[in-house]
């Protein structure tokens, strides 16, 4: 369930901001279309850069900008727009890291192909940030005895941990702890909330 | 910790005496046969209005008090019989003793035994007389008189109880015994424990954020948990009179303890390497051996009385199903064939059976089996989970946890399934329980 709305969640996301790139290309490409004849009639491109710029800031009306600011003021704004993009996709990358649970069968701890293609998913961002490490938390569907699933909820975490070392990620990044059947995510006792329980974890930490 | 601890180890300092009227010296009727076998009938006792010394309002409040609280005692153990008092046939003049007691009346109603009591309250002093006969022998088995405060009068009414029960069986019975458990009614929980009967429930434990599976040592002097206090689950390991306490916290999880009852030494899962195994440890947490050796989980282990095997669970086979080790060959033999989720033994203590919870269709019921693995018994049979089954020290009671109600419970019935009934009633769900050895006179 948890999943599934983050999935929903990022494709929105995604149609949203191709949406608002498409009106302001539009857009600018209007604007444009005036101070790029006037000024030095270079190819649509360059006219729809410059009026990329002229968006930013009132250039024609401000007058007094020499050629190098400009581009010196587009350079920065290239800078900050994919540092921004960066930090977006960092930031996503870094939900999704802590929110996507792997999901176990009943009184299991096999990793599901699923499972296996989430956590090649988690370490190639711990590939990419060295310096985090993960708290691993196995848990259990309510039914079983509960001795017993603290112990199972120990093995899946181990589970996840034993996949991500095989992937090359240090051992010493990645800490387990079980909580058995304490902590379910959805209530109920049907096979949906049970299979929602059946699950581990992750924090960065 | 709780006053109760508090409150048992200064008993010494309550001047509660006692003496016996009078010595009954015949051989008193064994009850054995009756105890172990519930099913054939329970042990017919009388027991008329208890008689104040005093008209006044409070003695006679307290003699009201002291009766019922001897007949919820007497029928908590589930093979007494206490007969209804609109049968009784009292003669004028009969009084407390036995040259008083026209004995033909009684065992016209049935009457094995009789039990009288008078009481006298003057200010806070309570002082308490209570005689068991033999009615169809017209003899008194055991009589004894106590005094002390007035809140001493439960204890007064339990050791009478231990009196009775040691006279007519082989044991001791129950009433010197806690049940301990686990609630969430503070929000999270916490390790609670109450008299053998549901009465004056404890909260032993705070600022667990998850407290587990609680253990009595064999003396009944430390308790063992899980406790998620410090963030993993280490096992704390608590001295009950002293309050202070150790903890075991290696690398991975430290769950399911359980004490050998001959032995300052535990057993429980630890998961070093990342592998469920069953380890002995000594009382302060040094691990002594690695018990089970098997690439699966090994866990909720459960001594004979003896310290001489180990039931445990394992998923060797696959699926969950209890296990027996011998301690000193360290061989292990398969005790549960039927069903694929067998867990929570407790070994009986006459070392004969085993206590677990079976699934069937998808939900536990309690069992026993014999330790070869012969004569499966099912105990209860409901809608509900029926969980963690643990025997009363005299072996004729099983405590276990289920969720017949709805919210789990405490229930407590016979080591045969009859009598099935609820321990207590306290805010939030209870699971877990835990019988305590016999603690003496709290």
């Amino acid at each position: 369930m948890q999943r599934r709305y983050w999935k929903g969640l990022v494709i929105a996301l995604a149609i949203l901001a191709l949406a608002c790139t498409t009106t302001l290309t539009g857009c600018k490409k209007k604007m444009a279309s005036d101070p790029g004849m006037k000024t030095t009639g270079t190819t649509t491109s360059t006219g729809i850069y410059s009026g990329g710029a002229s968006t930013t800031a009132p250039t024609p009306t401000a007058g007094g900008m020499s050629e190098a600011d400009l581009a010196a003021q587009k350079a920065a704004e290239a800078k900050r727009m994919a540092e921004e993009r960066a930090r977006q996709i960092a930031d996503q990358a870094m939900a999704r890291f802590n929110t996507q649970n792997i999901n176990f069968a009943f009184d299991n701890s096999d990793l599901s192909p699923e499972a296996m293609s989430i956590l090649k998913d988690k370490a190639n961002y711990l590939r990419q940030f060295p310096n985090k490490g993960v708290l691993i938390k196995g848990h259990c569907d309510d039914r079983g005895s509960l001795e017993y699933n603290l112990a199972l909820g120990d093995r899946r975490a181990n589970s996840a941990k034993n996949f991500l070392t095989d992937l090359g990620i240090d051992a010493r990044r990645i800490n387990t702890i079980s909580y058995g059947e304490e902590m379910p995510l959805a209530q109920g006792q049907n096979e949906a909330a049970w299979a929602v329980n059946r699950r581990c974890e992750f924090a960065l930490e | 910790m709780s006053k109760t601890f508090i409150r048992t180890a200064c008993t010494c300092f309550l001047f509660l005496l006692s003496m016996s009227l009078l010595a009954g010296s015949a051989a008193a009727a064994r009850y054995e046969y009756w105890i172990n076998n519930p099913f054939l009938r329970k042990i017919p006792i009388a027991i008329p209005d208890f008689l104040p010394q005093t008209v006044n309002e409070e003695p006679r409040q307290a003699a009201v008090q002291a009766r019922e609280w001897l007949i919820s005692g007497l029928e908590f153990v589930r093979y007494f019989k206490i007969l209804p008092p609109e049968s009784y046939i009292i003669s004028d003049g009969e009084s407390l003793t036995a040259q008083t007691i026209n004995f033909t009346n009684w065992t016209s109603i049935g009457a094995d035994h009789l039990i009288t009591g008078g009481l006298d309250l003057r200010g806070n002093v309570l002082e308490m007389e209570l005689r068991l006969f033999d009615v169809p022998r017209n003899r008194l088995i055991v009589g004894k008189r106590y005094k002390g405060q007035v809140e001493d009068m439960r204890k007064m009414i339990r050791r009478f109880c231990v009196e009775i029960v040691s006279a007519l069986t082989d044991s001791k019975g129950v009433f010197g015994t806690k049940i301990a458990f686990v609630s969430n009614g503070p929000g999270n929980k916490e390790i609670f424990a109450c008299e053998y009967d549901g009465f004056d429930p404890q909260q032993l434990t705070s600022g667990s954020k998850i407290a587990l599976s609680p253990a009595w040592s064999g003396d009944g002097t430390h308790m063992a948990y899980v406790s998620y206090a410090d963030g993993t689950p280490q096992i704390f390991v608590r001295n009950l009179e002293q309050k202070s306490g150790i903890k075991i916290a290696y690398k991975g999880m430290n769950v399911t303890p359980a004490w050998d009852p001959t032995r300052f030494s535990l057993a429980a899962t630890l998961s070093l390497n990342g592998d469920q195994e069953i380890y002995s440890l000594t009382g302060n947490g040094k691990i002594i051996k690695k018990l089970t050796n098997n690439w699966g989980i090994d866990v909720s282990p459960s001594y004979s009385p003896d310290g001489k095997q180990m039931a445990f669970v394992s998923n060797r086979s696959g699926n969950p199903q209890i296990y027996i080790m011998e301690m000193d060959t360290g061989e292990v033999r398969r005790v549960t064939f039927t069903g694929k989720y067998n867990s929570g033994p407790s070994f009986s203590p006459k070392g004969d059976r085993i206590a677990y919870a079976g699934m069937d269709d998808g939900t536990f019921d309690i069992y026993t089996v014999r330790t070869d693995g012969t004569d499966v018994q099912q105990l209860t049979n409901d809608p509900g989970d029926d969980e963690s089954p643990s025997w009363s020290p005299d072996g004729t009671l099983i405590a276990f946890s289920t969720t017949r109600e709805g919210k789990p419970r405490i229930y407590v019935m016979t080591s045969h399934g009859t009598d099935q009934n609820r321990l207590l009633l306290l805010d939030g769900g209870q699971t877990q329980p835990a019988w305590s050895p016999w603690l003496g006179d709290y």
